[in-house]
């Protein structure tokens, strides 16, 4: 690390548990952040993490974090010179990016032009084609004879695809495992896309199943320089969100590491990629991998990486935009994976009714510390979780030699992460983690949808123990509710009901304000 | 000192209560006592053991219910609330599942309507609930409209069962 800072300021344009990380990789790096906020983020954590914090107004993220103007006008208020967008909000709008750049301002992150060009999922694809990176074998010429579908249809193989070009919520979709059946699957598809679409043109696709969710770190500099920083594999999903990802993959050794990583690299050099970025692929049984799409940001699951490449993609970030060569930033550095990370994202939803996302006050955070433990969080006690944003809460992620100690260090860290007062995923997470097949690294990404009784859970009810448990807290005064609504004890035993029966009454009474249910 | 709760344990008042009286921590569940091993660590954790076995729990009150975290579980105790309100089944009390915005209201009070109905919808988190009528009856108060932000428990619609109806 190069002892000039890379910037003096740079604004954060994001909220939550990145916004923390990125203002910590700031701080480290001697640079002054600046953070922004809604309405709804008064009193949250990541207000508080920057040296400057702006308020852009508004309740919602669409008044707030998403307003281009408001962002360009808090770099202008605080003189920052850089934005850092994290994930998701801008993060991969090039419209964002070019305003940010037409400002004549740093965007930490690739140039619009490469968002744009890779933003597109026919775009991307011919550039992994030009870029000679295997794609999932397709066409999407329209033919008029049968016997030509029929022909490339054999050609691609099966089982496959019939997709409509239009596309979209799986109207016209159909999957042709024989053959002799791709005919009938066509033109009911046809039939399907004109009338959902008004457009019958049909796409055929190889099913790659069962297959594993595969992605490369790469970071690019401004001198036409890409690095790979290996895999990462996150198969472990419930209706394309990710729930568990790790480093390295179980299922990617050496050499297909290398022809990964160099796939990559290849793709991103071929449209000059700089900054952050992260190749995904699919990997099927037999190890031969195809590209999916690149997404063009810093990944919620960027830990794991760091973890065990031991490099900061923050502080790389900072440097790469401040126009460093990664050539003399990762001089003598080994990016050999060492050991295993795991990363559990913990969410405010209910993975035993449907995943149904949940709302409302955390009244009692205690997270776990140790070695080998790392806790990204945006939350503490009292953090008010609204509909208005996204569900996760903190990413708990874990690193040890090997992959086995990682899950057991995971589970035991699950188990010492208190989240009360709201519904989260913790203890579905301690499900997945402990399931025989987690354990084994066999992991494709139907996994959850494959055993269902993860996210269902054991429905059983709570034991004497958390009866007395609950008993005992309040006797210790641990339940987390204040003295002041508290009757104060008794010295003595004798009247002690009484007082305790009297601020149950007063609790009532108070509780009842709420109205009718 | 000493504290009691009354509790719903699988549909019935279940009291638990604890005391420290002399030294010794003893904890009633239902009318079975005994004396517990129990500390409180710096961090609000309670260590206990009960049965012979050692657990460890947090512990948070919300408004109806205590939830418990043990031994890497977690369980949400509901409160018995003597008779009022609360958990029975068929409340004529439609309200709101979660925080969100009304998205429809399809009733007004005075109207009749039958177990089943949908009476009004509330999206939360890109995701729509309906809320039925759990028995026939009549409308008697609307409390949101269309377009409306309601709180998590924010009563809708309430409809009070015809006499004899199977509430």
């Amino acid at each position: 690390m190069s002892e000039t800072p890379p910037f003096q300021r740079v604004l954060v344009a994001n909220r939550g548990e990145i916004a923390r990380r990125i203002c910590r990789g700031l701080r480290e790096c001697g640079v002054e952040s600046v953070v922004v906020y809604s309405d709804a983020h008064r009193e949250a954590r990541h207000r508080e993490a920057g040296g400057v914090a702006v308020p852009l107004g508004g309740e919602t993220a669409a008044e707030s974090y998403l307003q281009i103007d408001k962002i360009l006008a808090a770099c202008r208020e605080t003189g920052a010179e850089a934005v850092h967008p994290g994930y998701g909000f801008l993060s991969e709008n090039a419209d964002f990016a070019r305003a940010v750049q037409e400002a004549g301002l740093v965007f930490i992150g690739p140039d619009p032009e490469t968002m744009d060009a890779l933003g597109k999922k026919q775009a991307a694809r011919e550039i992994a084609v030009a870029a000679g990176v295997p794609v999932v074998p397709g066409c999407d010429e329209e033919f008029s004879a049968d016997a030509e579908w029929q022909a490339k249809a054999d050609e691609i193989g099966y089982p496959l695809m019939v997709k409509a070009s239009a596309g979209g919520g799986g109207k016209g979709m159909r999957m042709v495992e024989r053959s002799e059946d791709l005919l009938e699957a066509l033109r009911a598809g046809q039939r399907e896309a004109k009338a959902a679409f008004g457009d019958d043109r049909m796409i055929l696709e190889r099913r790659v199943f069962p297959a594993r969710h595969i992605e490369i770190q790469v970071m690019g500099d401004h001198h036409g320089e890409v690095v790979s920083f290996h895999e990462r594999e996150c198969s472990v999903q419930r209706r394309h969100q990710k729930v568990l990802e790790e480093a390295p993959s179980p299922a990617v050794d050496e050499d297909l590491r290398q022809r990964m990583g160099e796939a990559a690299v290849r793709l991103c050099k071929h449209v000059g990629y700089k900054n952050a970025g992260t190749v995904e692929f699919l990997l099927d049984p037999d190890g031969d991998f195809y590209f999916l799409e690149v997404n063009t940001r810093l990944q919620v699951e960027h830990p794991v990486t760091e973890c065990v490449t031991g490099e900061d993609l923050v502080h790389l970030q900072l440097q790469v935009a401040a126009g460093a060569k990664l050539e003399d930033l990762l001089r003598g550095r080994d990016l050999t994976p060492r050991g295993h990370a795991i990363e559990a994202r913990l969410y405010a939803e209910c993975p035993e009714n449907g995943y149904l996302p949940a709302a409302g006050t955390l009244l009692r955070v205690l997270e776990p510390a140790g070695p080998g433990i790392r806790i990204d969080t945006g939350v503490r006690s009292g953090t008010e979780v609204t509909v208005h944003y996204d569900p996760m809460l903190a990413k708990l992620i874990v690193h040890a030699p090997d992959r086995a100690t990682a899950c057991r260090r995971m589970l035991d860290a699950l188990n010492e992460t208190h989240y009360l007062g709201l519904t989260t995923n913790i203890d579905f997470l301690s499900r997945v983690v402990a399931d025989a097949k987690f354990q084994a690294g066999d992991l494709r990404t139907d996994f959850l949808d494959l055993a269902p009784e993860l996210a269902e859970g054991p429905g059983d009810d709570a034991s004497d123990a958390a009866f007395a448990a609950a008993a005992l807290a309040e006797l210790f005064g641990a339940d987390g509710v204040s003295s002041k609504t508290r009757s104060e004890p008794s010295s003595t035993g004798s009247d002690s009901v009484f007082t305790e029966l009297g601020a149950m009454r007063l609790w009532e009474s108070s509780a009842s304000e709420g109205g009718a249910r | 000192m000493s504290v009691r709760r009354d509790f719903v344990r699988d549909g019935e008042k279940f009291t638990v209560s604890a005391d420290h009286f002399e030294g010794a921590t003893r904890v009633r569940l239902a009318e079975v006592e005994q004396v517990v091993t129990a500390e409180c660590t710096h961090d609000g954790k309670v260590v206990f053991t009960l049965d012979g076995q050692r657990h460890t729990a947090t512990v948070a009150r919300s408004k109806d219910a205590v939830i418990v975290r043990i031994d890497g579980r977690t369980f949400e105790l509901p409160l018995h609330r003597g008779g009022r309100g609360g958990t029975e089944a068929g409340s004529g009390d439609l309200v709101a599942p979660m925080t969100g915005t009304v998205l429809d209201v399809r009733s007004e009070v005075g109207a009749r309507v039958q177990k089943g109905d949908t009476l009004a919808i509330v999206s939360a988190m890109k995701m729509e609930h309906k809320l039925t009528a759990a028995f026939d009856g009549e409308v008697t108060d609307v409390g949101a409209k269309a377009g409306d932000q309601v709180d998590q428990g924010a009563l809708i619609v309430r409809v009070s069962a015809d006499e004899g109806a199977d509430a």
